[in-house]
């Protein structure tokens, strides 16, 4: 459904993040994005949902050329981004993020707020609250929620478990993996791959932005990952956790 | 002094300060949300002021045509303003207050053209050209109307800004626009509607206020002053901050006229200046964890 050919992506009068990249994401599931801090996943994922323009190569959404695009139009098209750092409003209530946010057009199949706060049940109790207020794990939860109540095909999911106490970040990992069910797509960056293997069907591996290769196992993709790092930064990973 | 009369004054005050807000609010909103720094804002009062001066005939049908045109003039006025700096987008506030104060003095001169270099006064029906008695003192009706139309304007706005969508959407714009185009609207659209809005309240508070003081060549001058101290005193893109500093400018400016008369100019200055220092600095956008 996506395909990225030859990406080449820079911040304004900085030298590329990315480096003619190319990337497949052929059927729906999760899919995610691996790689070290620095490696571009940010930016890749920002470059997707229209936030920054690449400087060379072409994106395909379902067969259609979207290379370039604006936030706004990216939204309309169902790819919805959830991003690091979670850029809530701080000023609104959670009740408020959903009011303020409705399924973009044509999308009859929307997420209802109930099936959200189903979905996340902490968030259901903290509806009065103000962004700022809640927990790290509430935001998250926000952050994703708002994004779902655009009526996505493709989410786009930074780091979303960063930060987070375990049981938390499986109560999100959960969520995603339920997602395609649901018809939505998942591109999920992820700092280590065994995360990844356990909730994604492929792993792309990223450093230094550029595409070491793809995967569906986190042996692989953690193998792809240590060859590369142990040659340009031996002091980040090295210890790779439980396989 | 006599305390009934400080009464009196400080009921004056709140009434001039709620005018301010009301012609404040859309300035903040406007910078906040879409960066633009509007220095044309005081013509659009002006000309609200102006429109108030000479549609009114004394009747009733008149006065309420009066303040539907000024509104319906701002709003086009703010309208003019959109597109004029939508072209300027990613230039920065500079070349915007640069196009904006422009527009003012070509707005400017065009009024005094227009309209002569006298001080006009509105010609209100004869119901509100008297005075009541409310809890023992004398206050003039017309004012005492101001009053309850600017509690009414500002009540709307805030239920407008709150329970609404299109207020929520410009919230959150001022919050972070580039999640606001990540739901899939345009946030170029909520700052031409923020600016259209923001012209119609302009206009509004610009024929509200010419009961009270009339309108000349220097009416646009010194409400985009006053606007501007009341934007910087109540936080950029802040609403009730902007409130509780043009109410804090309209009793500073009035009571501050009666009680210290030689201290008047400078009381504004010297509370801007308190306001400022006191204040923990805030950042506009600020970060959202």
């Amino acid at each position: 459904m996506l395909h990225i050919r030859d990406l080449t992506v820079a911040y304004p009068h900085g030298a590329p993040v990315l480096h003619n990249l190319t990337l497949d994401l052929r059927h729906p599931g999760v899919h995610a994005l691996v790689g070290p801090n620095g490696a571009g996943k940010t930016t890749l994922l920002h470059t997707l949902a229209g936030h920054l323009h690449p400087r060379a190569g072409t994106i395909h959404l379902d067969g259609e050329d979207v290379t370039g695009w604006h936030p706004t139009t990216a939204a309309r098209a169902a790819v919805a981004l959830a991003p690091q750092g979670r850029r809530l409003w701080p000023s609104l209530t959670v009740a408020e993020h959903f009011a303020a946010t409705q399924p973009t057009a044509g999308r009859d199949e929307a997420w209802t707020v109930e099936e959200l706060l189903t979905m996340f049940p902490p968030l259901a109790a903290r509806m009065g609250h103000r962004a700022h207020q809640l927990s790290g794990g509430e935001q998250q939860m926000l952050t994703i929620a708002r994004a779902l109540r655009t009526a996505p095909r493709l989410l786009l999911a930074d780091e979303p478990t960063e930060g987070l106490a375990p049981t938390v970040a499986d109560q999100i990992t959960t969520v995603l993996q339920g997602l395609p069910a649901r018809g939505v797509t998942v591109l999920a960056a992820l700092p280590h791959a065994n995360v990844a293997a356990t909730i994604a069907d492929t792993i792309h591996v990223l450093a230094a932005g550029k595409l070491l290769g793809h995967t569906h196992t986190s042996t692989a993709a953690s193998h792809l990952l240590r060859r590369h790092l142990t040659l340009t930064d031996p002091g980040d990973e090295t210890a790779e956790p439980r396989q | 002094m006599h305390v009934d009369t400080l009464a009196v004054t400080v009921v004056d005050g709140v009434a001039y300060g709620l005018l301010l807000a009301i012609a404040a609010a859309g300035l903040t909103v406007a910078f906040g949300a879409g960066g633009v720094l509007n220095l044309a804002h005081g013509v659009l009062i002006a000309a609200g002021g102006y429109i108030a001066a000479t549609t009114t005939a004394g009747t009733w049908a008149s006065l309420v045509a009066a303040t539907v045109l000024a509104t319906v003039a701002g709003a086009a006025g703010g309208g003019a303003l959109a597109a004029a700096t939508a072209a300027l987008r990613g230039r920065g506030h500079l070349d915007q207050a640069l196009l904006t104060f422009g527009i003012a003095l070509i707005g400017g001169n065009l009024l005094t053209t227009i309209f002569g270099s006298d001080v006009l006064r509105p010609r209100m029906p004869a119901a509100l050209e008297g005075t009541v008695m409310v809890a023992g003192y004398r206050y003039p009706v017309d004012r005492l109307a101001v009053l309850a139309v600017a509690v009414l304007v500002a009540a709307v706005g805030y239920v407008v800004l709150h329970r609404s969508r299109a207020g929520r959407l410009i919230r959150a714009t001022v919050d972070d626009r580039a999640m606001v185009a990540g739901i899939g609207v345009n946030p170029r659209t909520v700052d031409a509607a923020v600016l259209v809005t923001s012209g119609a309240l302009a206009g509004l508070a610009g024929a509200l206020a010419t009961p009270i003081l009339g309108v000349g060549p220097g009416t646009a001058d010194t409400t985009l002053l006053l606007s501007l101290i009341i934007v910087v005193c109540g936080g950029l893109g802040s609403v009730p901050g902007a409130v509780t500093a043009a109410i804090g400018v309209g009793v500073v400016q009035t009571v501050g006229v009666v009680t210290v008369p030689t201290a008047a100019p400078y009381l504004l200055i010297a509370a801007m200046t308190v306001t400022l220092v006191a204040r923990r600095p805030t950042v506009p956008n600020g970060a959202a964890s």
